[in-house]
């Protein structure tokens, strides 16, 4: 418990020297959703659909759903997971995503994640995107996710 | 390269029985284990130039098909066939990785050019006729189908495996897509193994 008490400090303090190394800062709102280590594919002119990954903590004692993701420049921005019927792998729109109380969720490649289409500018690698996470209790949070190379697997 | 609008569902026809998927994750190399389809074609390179399988006798290859708007699981493939490839090191470069879009509608070559770019190791990107994808992957026993919206950010579902060819070109072994590089690195090295 000691350690989420401190935590939005800690976040604010760091954030700046954080970002330069690349690491995303997590977002802590004081009301117990966290969206950390946000990052998204690079995209290019012709190549205008990516997709994002992050990692959403909820340190309450009530379940919390991801309902609907916004990206600053992105048409569209959807919750994807994918399925493996007999190794032809296909992605289905998910309308959210529970995060259970206490614990965390974790959009990753092979999984879930975000699919961005129609973004109107070129993500290139360093950069940030600006996103907007909306839950069912009605919070938006908003991250900057770092743009990683397109084989990347993590953040880091 | 052009083709007509995106058809409602596009199966391939998977010519050969039930057993035109790649269910389970194979291992072994060894000659007695090689799949009895795969062989040779001619597609398109992100040059816009003809490729044929054949030109790179002498070679092993790494192949998969997928496509360039797929958001997720083809920049995984890679990551892991990059991520072999670093393993096996400095004899992987004779090893050719080829992706063949099975989205031809959207994956021109210079769509193709700019996606094998962006990636770490050297990539040969191919496209074709939707008739010359169609023969290419039954005869790899793959599939796909386009996932219709009414808009051009269609998605595409598609197999996953991940084929290894060797020198002589032969279909030698195909693995899960999450297949552990450790995995594919070891079925690369006894590829590369074998005398040219």
């Amino acid at each position: 418990m000691i350690q989420l008490i401190i935590l939005p400090v800690v976040l604010v303090l760091a954030a700046p020297a954080a970002g330069a190394l690349g690491v995303q800062a997590p977002r802590a709102t004081g009301h117990g959703i966290i969206v950390r280590d946000a990052w998204v594919r690079v995209s290019t002119p012709l190549r205008t659909s990516s997709s994002a990954y992050c990692r959403i903590e909820n340190t309450t004692d009530a379940a919390v759903a991801l309902v609907s993701v916004t990206a600053t420049g992105a048409g569209a921005a959807e919750i994807h997971t994918m399925a493996d019927r007999d190794g032809l792998m296909s992605m289905h729109p998910l309308a959210k995503v529970t995060v259970p109380p206490h614990g965390a969720l974790a959009l990753e490649p092979g999984g879930m994640h975000i699919m961005l289409t129609d973004i109107a500018r070129p993500l290139t690698i360093g950069a940030t995107l600006a996103m907007q996470f909306t839950f069912d209790n009605g919070r938006t949070e908003t991250v900057r996710a770092v743009v990683r190379p397109l084989d990347a697997m993590s953040i880091r | 390269m052009k083709c007509c609008g995106v058809p409602a569902v596009l199966v391939v026809a998977l010519l050969l029985c039930g057993c035109s998927r790649h269910e389970a994750a194979r291992s072994d190399v060894s000659e007695a284990a090689r799949p009895s389809f795969g062989g040779d074609f001619t597609l398109t390179n992100q040059n816009n130039e003809p490729f044929r399988l054949d030109q790179l006798r002498g070679r092993p290859a790494v192949l998969f098909f997928g496509y360039t708007s797929c958001p997720d699981m083809c920049p995984m493939t890679m990551s892991r066939i990059a991520a072999a490839l670093k393993l096996v090191g400095e004899p992987a470069r004779q090893v050719a990785t080829l992706f063949v879009s099975v989205d031809p509608q959207r994956d021109t070559p210079a769509v193709l050019k700019e996606y094998v770019g962006s990636f770490s190791i050297p990539v040969i990107g191919l496209t074709g006729t939707p008739d010359e994808i169609a023969r290419v992957a039954a005869q790899y026993h793959a599939s796909y189908e386009v996932v219709p919206t009414g808009t051009t950010n269609y998605l595409v579902n598609h197999t996953s495996a991940i084929f290894l060819i060797d020198r002589e070109g032969r279909l030698r072994q195909y693995f899960r897509f999450d297949e552990k590089p450790e995995t594919l690195a070891s079925a690369l090295r006894t590829l590369l193994s074998e005398k040219p």
